[in-house]
């Protein structure tokens, strides 16, 4: 009996002791932990560091068109029919001084050519367009030159006489700036319209031209 | 019945969406689009060095196509600095200087390469600027369309060869018209070069009201050419329909800053004077005829 009391209160003193031990400890690491708060923060706060982080952005710049053929279809009469296409081109570039684009023909000819047959540029030009000529063909932009604002919507389908203005294609040698910008632009459209008014005399069949798009940025 | 009309809806709404679906890609497929980079090169270079170089063709259209890589002379003309690729002389034979290491390729969409290419500049290169453009060029598809269209992108190339490098430039003028009858509102810049390198020039203009609250702010980095004069407008597109504004800034260019001075600008539509200038009109008829109408009551009252 006396031997079990004496566990008993041993046993007592034991787990009295182990929660000391725990309290302690406990105690011990919450300091630890303070001092380790502390110092880290001072550590932090008279340690820093700098990185400088460099990106280098390249200058890009881009041209695009849509791949569908740009068909002019026209039924000729005689004193003339007239009918046009539109193609969209877009620029982009990141260039802090943007962008200038071009349109002339991709060498010398500017005649729509089949074989040796030829339809003939438009005289009119790009600062002074007229209406398109019988058996010749051109280009428009809207709010370029002397197009005018337009805007030109619709295209034409064998009209006989149209308000429209246009210009002739200019050989590669002297190629004409649609358009030029001032600064950086992630889509930039402008729409071509090309068109050919021909009577009979033309003789049938396909004829066709290259055109060249030519963007840069400007200086 | 409430069924068969909602398998009815699901069905037709089904075959809306994949009509439109196939419409949608159609668009997208049919774009031919080339990117270059960088669109910028200023290399410094010796004369009778040879030094490499490397520009970067995207291919970020959804068809496949060829591109040829060549080089051609730059230069600007007029004041307006209109880019001119065929004019030859001392500043610009130096497209000839330019080969690249390939000068026909194939990429598919999504594709890019690199082009290496060489500038072997000769011992007699003058000092100074000498000036080329690196085109890409895509070779048309086979289409049978009227027009066929080939698309270009260019790398200006400003080089600057050791030597006797003059640094030489003048602000020309400044000015702004004073009235001006349609937006934009527009003042105009001109730096001259006359030395025999491009020299960069750093403009900050800004549009004020009468009361100096800022209205419009421009700042710009551009480059003026030797032997030439740059005229830079400056436009404030989306101005007010009407106003009084003052035209100001600074630029900077060849390690100094000029001010330039305040320009007043009235912005008057024609409508708005053909109103004043009818109301004006009125009263002095009016005017006139009450002067008339109050002498003949003094004749008659005499």
């Amino acid at each position: 009996m006396i031997t079990l009391m004496q566990n008993r209160d041993e046993q007592r003193t034991v787990d009295g002791v182990m929660r000391r031990a725990t309290k302690n400890v406990a105690l011990f690491m919450l300091v630890i932990s303070s001092v380790g708060l502390v110092s880290f923060s001072t550590y932090a706060a008279t340690d820093t560091d700098t990185t400088i982080i460099t990106a280098t952005i390249n200058s890009v710049i881009s041209v695009a068109s849509a791949t569908s053929a740009v068909a002019l279809n026209v039924t000729p009469v005689t004193g003339g029919s007239q009918s046009s296409a539109s193609d969209v081109v877009t620029v982009a570039t990141n260039n802090a001084t943007g962008f200038n684009l071009k349109l002339g023909s991709s060498d010398a000819t500017t005649t729509l050519t089949k074989g040796s047959d030829t339809i003939a540029a438009h005289s009119g030009t790009q600062a002074s367009p007229t209406a398109l000529a019988n058996n010749r063909w051109g280009y428009r932009v809207d709010g370029t030159g002397g197009f005018g604002a337009g805007p030109t919507t619709t295209p034409l389908n064998n009209v006989t006489s149209s308000a429209e203005t246009y210009a002739g294609i200019s050989p590669s040698a002297s190629a004409q700036t649609l358009k030029t910008t001032a600064v950086p632009t992630a889509s930039n459209v402008t729409t071509v319209w090309y068109s050919v008014k021909v009577d009979p005399t033309i003789t049938s069949g396909d004829y066709t031209e290259t055109v060249t798009y030519t963007a840069t940025t400007n200086p | 019945m409430r069924n068969t009309l909602v398998a009815t809806f699901l069905v037709v709404a089904m075959i809306l969406t994949a009509t439109n679906q196939p419409s949608h890609a159609q668009t997208a497929a049919n774009e031919e689009r080339i990117t270059l980079s960088p669109a910028v090169v200023r290399p410094e270079l010796k004369s009778a060095s040879t030094n490499k170089g490397k520009l970067t063709v995207i291919n970020n259209g959804s068809i496949s196509y060829t591109f040829l890589m060549y080089a051609r002379p730059f230069s600007v003309s007029g004041e307006q600095y209109d880019p001119n690729f065929t004019k030859i002389n001392e500043q610009t034979e130096a497209y000839q200087w330019v080969q690249f290491k390939q000068t026909e390729m194939k990429l598919k969409p999504g594709q890019r390469t690199e082009v290496e290419y060489t500038v072997s500049v000769p011992n007699s290169a003058a000092a100074g600027g000498h000036y080329a453009v690196l085109f890409a060029e895509t070779q048309p598809p086979d289409e049978t369309g009227n027009v066929t269209r080939k698309k270009r992108v260019g790398a200006l190339l400003y080089m600057t060869v050791d030597g006797d490098i003059n640094r030489s430039g003048s602000l020309e003028s400044w000015s702004a018209p004073l009235l001006q009858t349609q937006r934009p509102v527009s003042s105009t810049l001109r730096l001259k070069n006359d030395g025999n390198i491009h020299y960069q020039a750093n403009l900050k203009v800004k549009y004020t009201n009468i009361f100096n609250k800022k209205r419009f702010e421009l700042n710009q980095e551009l480059l003026i050419l030797p032997d030439s004069i740059r005229r830079i407008p400056i436009e404030w597109q989306d101005a007010p329909y009407a106003g009084i504004y003052k035209a100001s800034g600074q630029v900077s260019y060849l390690d100094r800053t000029e001010e330039l001075p305040v320009k007043y600008v009235i912005l008057l539509p024609i409508p708005i004077i053909a109103g004043a200038a009818i109301v004006i009109a009125t009263g002095l008829i009016l005017g006139i005829r009450k002067c008339k109408k109050s002498s003949k009551i003094g004749k008659r009252k005499r």
